[in-house]
């Protein structure tokens, strides 16, 4: 466990308005080296040369000095996990057996993972709703690395990448939104529908593959050929206009219908972080969802979204264990976790 | 050298088979050989039976049905099982093939539209979208807006005369 002091801080990322859905904005570029096997198809030795390659031509860029660079081999699982659960690495990053890396800003607002499935996928995270600054920054990354390394790119298909879905521009576009309303009204499964008509999905809460938690989805675009990078942002700023609109009327009507049993219930939420000595993340992310939603409809509830993000980052497990030096079983986190929430709540 | 059937202990014997005049080598462990060690070669016919499969799916990469890419060796029934290419070289390699998954995956399957036949079905569409947005303008006297989509429209068709 090398990584407690990451473990100590939150993400800038996170929004503390609490009066939109919208926590954050991701933007992600698949890329491959030109003349390389990609990833999940090199052998060991490849792997590390490509790895190698990134690293060297980063040195060529004065700007990246100041950026970490991890090879993962160095990090136990705890390490690991608290990069997936600061969003850094993907699940396939932290369980791979292939010789990968990261490359990090300290801030937590860029990073690129190596040997993912592709050799590099540069990600770019910006608080709350900010398409144009994220994708902006994230377009200015790929063109800088570019200019020190060969990217894989055909005329035909675009950027070339291991899985046929990422292809073209490599782009995706995702937002995390928290939904408590249309969440309570069932309306999720719906929603996943008519997005995914518009060549939209929506995630969990750590992307693919993960399921959601305190009603936080990860929305984004699933075509990623044949459109501009202002096209994908066109159509996701109209969706996240729209999905804000619905979690409104969804949350006005339920609150019209029983205001009574809402309050009663959000409250409760409130409560429940308060006095409870053992706490799961999956039970404090359901009551953070009830406090931000109670927040968002101007309940008077003493928490701010800062102290919000803190129990969003900071009582995840690996988080937990990291900062208490040692490996815990789920009650012993459990307990460390109820306390640490008292703390920040009080 | 890791033994080709358990893929775990180290391959001691080495056969040398020779199917239609095609000269095959084979390496295995010693348990494999004698058939112990792994329930499934457990008996002789199961053993057989396994080597078999092995030869056949040798065979069947050979015929020329299942493309192989040069750099990487990915195998196009590989592509086919878990859908992902090996190396920039298998686009090329299996671009019939892949073609059609990416007009499944995106709708389409090139990379530029600038350069694609789809451009001008898209102006058109634009075109239109605008002229439905003027319509319900004018329905809802917003002149101001209806003058300003008209303008839009104009400039689009006169770029399409130019080309």
């Amino acid at each position: 466990m090398i990584l407690k002091n990451l473990s100590e801080k939150s993400c800038e990322w996170l929004n503390s308005d609490t009066a939109t859905p919208f926590i954050s904005t991701r933007i992600r570029y698949a890329r491959n080296l030109a003349g390389f096997v990609f990833p999940s198809r090199a052998n060991p030795s490849e792997q590390l040369k490509a790895r190698n390659a990134v690293f060297r031509a980063l040195v060529k860029l004065p700007e990246w000095e100041r950026y970490e660079k991890i090879e993962m081999e160095e990090l136990d699982i705890t390490d690991r996990r608290l990069l997936m659960e600061r969003h850094m690495a993907s699940y396939d990053l932290v369980f791979t057996e292939r010789v990968s890396g990261l490359v990090i800003d300290k801030s937590g607002l860029m990073c690129i993972m190596l040997n993912e499935e592709d050799h590099l996928r540069i990600q770019v995270f910006a608080r709350g709703l900010d398409f144009g600054g994220s994708s902006a920054l994230g377009a200015g990354v790929s063109k800088e690395i570019s200019s020190v390394l060969k990217f894989a790119f055909h005329p035909e298909f675009g950027y070339l990448t291991a899985c046929p879905t990422n292809a073209g521009t490599g782009l995706r576009i995702s937002f995390l939104a928290h939904l408590p309303a249309l969440s309570r009204e069932g309306l999720i499964g719906e929603l996943m529908d008519s997005l995914g008509r518009l060549g939209v999905v929506i995630r969990g809460f750590y992307g693919e593959a993960t399921k959601p938690l305190g009603n936080f989805f990860q929305v984004s675009n699933q075509v990623t050929m044949g459109v501009t990078e202002d096209e994908i942002t066109e159509k996701l700023t109209a969706i996240s206009n729209q999905l804000e609109k619905t979690e409104r009327r969804s949350s006005d009507k339920l609150f019209k219908k029983n205001k009574m049993e809402m309050l009663d219930r959000i409250y409760r939420s409130y409560g429940i972080l308060q006095f409870a000595r053992k706490l799961s993340y999956e039970e404090l992310m359901s009551c953070v969802s009830d406090i931000r939603w109670g927040l968002r409809e101007g309940m008077a509830i003493p928490v701010g979204g800062d102290k919000i993000n803190d129990l969003i980052m900071l009582a995840q497990p690996a988080h937990i264990e990291e900062r208490a030096e040692k490996n815990l079983t789920p009650d012993e986190r459990d307990v460390l976790r109820a306390e640490f929430v008292k703390q920040i709540l009080n | 050298m890791i033994c080709e059937i358990c893929k775990k202990n180290q391959a001691t014997i080495h056969f040398v088979m020779n199917v239609n005049g095609k000269v095959t080598k084979i390496n295995i462990c010693e348990s494999c050989a004698a058939g112990g060690g792994m329930e499934i070669l457990a008996s002789p016919e199961k053993s057989f039976n396994l080597l078999n499969k092995f030869l056949s799916s040798l065979a069947m990469a050979e015929t020329a049905e299942d493309k192989e890419c040069p750099t990487c060796g990915k195998k196009l029934s590989e592509f086919k099982d878990d859908g992902k290419l090996g190396c920039p070289r298998c686009w090329d390699v299996f671009r019939e093939d892949i073609i059609p998954l990416l007009k499944k995956l995106h709708g389409v399957s090139f990379h530029n539209r600038k350069k694609s036949p789809l451009r001008k079905e898209n102006k058109i569409s634009e075109a239109e979208k605008i002229q439905d947005e003027l319509r319900r303008a004018v329905d809802e006297e917003n002149y101001e807006k209806a003058a300003e989509l008209r303008d839009r429209l104009r400039d689009l068709k006169s770029s399409d005369v130019k080309k």
